[in-house]
């Protein structure tokens, strides 16, 4: 039995990112799950998970999420080491960063990988998608007031590729964490419901079933939006 | 007053010229008159002159329809004014809308204007405007690529609203009637109605935990979402005490507010059936109260009031019936208030629920769906409803969506457009067909409503 642990879910999970849940609940549905909020203290801080997730917050929230999480962040690296897969999506990737610099305000975030956000309340970034992760094709949408720089130890610990939309930045294609088992995006989606294989990549290594719940229509409307982004004439309202 | 100049009365030439020109053609042109003067004449705006009372009604929800009830009323009583009635409500819009009044002379032709304005929008249309009123109808979260969030919006409300406006405010929603404490308020709020159940499940509940103390919010009444009566057991934070609180229904056909000052209860005209319908036109009375027109005045005149039939439309058929209800696209909140009320519907027989809100796509560039997400399908779930149907070139991510809702499978048909979904339906089968539309009357819905309007009619 793998324990699962979905961080601060009263904490909003905004732009869908609830959506997260209703798979993870149906794939994780013989399992031990547990929804910590954010009055309480970790689980993954007094025992051994197996599978972490937190999705996207307001930026008040952002800032609370960190406090709490900052007593524990040399036991969540040492769980990262370890092997347990964490999930973060949105902003919820932000928290792990050097520091975040909300409007002129810079403040400490986790500091468990080497990259600074900037919050501005304009503009507001709005792009689709499409990526390349090993070979693998992602889809998703970003909405957000940030950019990501990532420093030198970055190096090799990016998600994907952006081949459409932009990745960390305007000026880097580089997009999110994967480092082990840490899967860490900026974008919506909910990511990981609307990218089955990836999904099914990550039940492949915790050693479980690959069968997700409405498969079919899951992977159909995958495979039509790669298709559509794929396609030349399909370009952002917005560049960056 | 900025001196005008040149510039500014050929700007004003102009836009009048193009507003005029395509009113000829039966065309509303909404901002381009505005767009038109601007270009002309950047400092435009600063420049008009403004109405010797303006009124602005901002919010998530409900704008369009409380801006037309106020305008409705003002008609009837023979005031002329400004107003912006067709949801053209950015800051283009609220522009074009003074340019209408404004004479050749670039001289304001009204005393008066009543504009809606989008939240967003407001930051550059307050500063200018300095309304005497802001009326705010409720905040939720919106549009994810537009809106963010409501601490955002609220943040953006906060920087807009000049200090010396009066604010009308949703005592029922402890997020907007929180917006800047420090100007003078008066608050509205619809009691709990008789046989009125709480709905505790909706996904989305912006105000779960108290902002300043971060603990669960008890909610003693949650009408739904994070609309209702609350208390932060820390803090001790709750609703603001209402001046003006609609305490209940007579006969269906009628609402009665207290005013809480006066301990005076007057009745008005129910104008829709729906809590959602309750709360606009209360918050279009309090305006007008606030405005200073007597109650006996408004009821009088609100009687002839009729709402935009857009957002909820029944036909009938014989014995059948076709319901059209705005969804309002890329709006969660909005699609779920719809899911509510298509779930709660009573004696409808067997219901089909068709989803044609037509997604924004570009032909350039994918709509977002995270959205749908946050709406509460679940609320499709019930027996009465024997199909869902969806179409769009999306239709495969709101089966998805719609299945790990638990929606049984054989309930669900999908269609790559509106046409051929109404063409998949047989009539016969089904008492109420609902058609779940967004804000734009894209041909596709025109369509399915001609297909079914015309499979009815046959089949009476």
């Amino acid at each position: 039995m793998k324990t699962i642990e979905y961080l601060f879910p009263d904490a909003g999970y905004l732009y869908g990112d609830v959506g997260h849940l209703f798979l993870f609940d149906q794939l994780f549905e013989t399992h031990r799950v547990v929804r910590t909020p954010l009055s309480a203290t970790p689980l993954f801080a007094k025992e051994d998970v197996d599978f972490i997730y937190l999705g996207a917050m307001t930026e008040r929230y952002q800032r609370d999420v960190i406090t709490k999480l900052m007593p524990h962040r040399e036991r969540l690296w040492e769980l990262i080491e370890g092997g347990v897969h964490l999930l973060l999506t949105h902003n919820a990737m932000d928290n792990v960063g050097q520091t975040i610099n909300y409007r002129g305000e810079p403040y400490e975030a986790l500091g468990l990988f080497d990259f600074t956000v900037d919050v501005q309340r304009w503009p507001r970034i709005n792009q689709f998608i499409l990526g390349d992760f090993d070979g693998l094709g992602v889809t998703a949408h970003k909405s957000q007031f940030t950019t990501t720089v990532f420093g030198p130890e970055m190096e090799g610990k990016h998600f994907f590729t952006t081949l459409k939309g932009m990745g960390a930045n305007p000026k880097d294609k580089r997009e999110g964490i994967h480092y082990k088992n840490v899967y860490a995006t900026q974008c919506m989606g909910p990511f990981f419901v609307i990218n089955p294989p990836v999904m099914k990549l990550i039940l492949r290594e915790m050693g479980l079933p690959e069968d997700l719940p409405a498969e079919a229509s899951g992977t159909a409307a995958y495979e039509t939006r790669l298709a559509e982004f794929g396609r030349p004439r399909c370009r952002q309202l917005m560049e960056v | 007053m900025m001196k005008k100049g040149l510039r500014f009365i050929v700007a004003l030439f102009a836009a009048k010229w193009f507003a005029r020109t395509v009113r000829l053609f039966g065309h509303g042109g909404s901002h381009t008159p505005a767009r038109i003067a601007k270009r002309i004449d950047p400092a435009f705006f600063e420049k008009i002159e403004r109405p010797a009372k303006v009124v602005c009604i901002t919010g998530t929800n409900g704008k369009t329809t409380v801006n037309n009830i106020v305008s409705q009323v003002l008609t009837k009583l023979g005031i002329g004014h400004a107003r912006n009635l067709f949801g053209s409500n950015l800051h283009a819009g609220a522009v074009s809308t003074l340019i209408e009044m404004l004479d050749w002379r670039g001289r304001m032709t009204v005393d008066l204007a009543v504009l809606e304005v989008d939240e967003i929008s407001t930051k550059t249309v307050f500063p200018y405007l300095k309304p005497d009123i802001v009326a705010v109808t409720v905040l939720f979260r919106d549009s994810y690529a537009r809106n963010a969030h409501t601490d955002f919006i609220s943040e953006l409300l906060n920087d807009a609203i000049p200090e010396e406006s009066l604010l009308i405010l949703n005592s029922d929603d402890l997020i907007s009637s929180s917006l800047a404490p420090d100007n003078q308020r008066c608050f509205f709020s619809v009691d709990r109605l008789p046989g009125e159940e709480p709905e505790t499940t909706a996904l989305i509940n912006d105000l779960s935990l108290c902002p300043t103390c971060r603990v669960p919010i008890d909610y003693t009444f949650q009408r739904y979402h994070h609309i209702g009566r609350a208390t932060c057991p820390s803090c001790g934070m709750t609703n603001a005490g209402a001046d003006y609180v609609t305490t209940k229904l007579e006969n269906e056909h009628l609402i009665e507010i207290q005013e809480v000052s006066t301990a005076s209860v007057h009745g008005y005209k129910q104008i829709g059936a729906n809590i959602t319908d309750i709360y606009n036109e209360t918050l279009a009375i309090v305006l007008l109260r606030e405005m200073g027109f007597q109650p006996e005045t408004i009821a009088d005149a609100i009687t002839d009031v009729k709402v935009k039939s857009s957002r909820f439309d029944e036909e009938t058929f014989g014995d059948k019936r076709m319901i059209s209800i705005m969804g309002k696209d890329q709006n969660p909140v909005a699609t779920t208030r719809a899911f509510a009320v298509i779930g709660g519907l009573k004696d409808a027989g067997r219901v089909c629920v068709l989803i044609v809100n037509e997604s924004i796509d570009l032909p350039f560039c994918p709509e977002n769906l995270a959205y749908v997400y946050d709406v509460n399908v679940e609320y499709l779930d019930r027996p009465f409803i024997k199909t869902i149907g969806v179409a769009s070139q999306r239709r495969h991510d709101y089966v998805q969506r719609l299945l790990l809702g638990h929606i049984a499978p054989e309930k669900i048909i999908s269609a790559t457009s509106e046409k051929e979904l109404a063409n998949m339906i047989n009539v016969d089968d089904y008492d109420t067909i609902v058609l779940v539309t967004g804000t734009s009357n894209a041909p596709g819905i025109k369509e399915a409503q001609t297909i079914l309007r015309t499979q009815l009619a046959a089949s009476r």
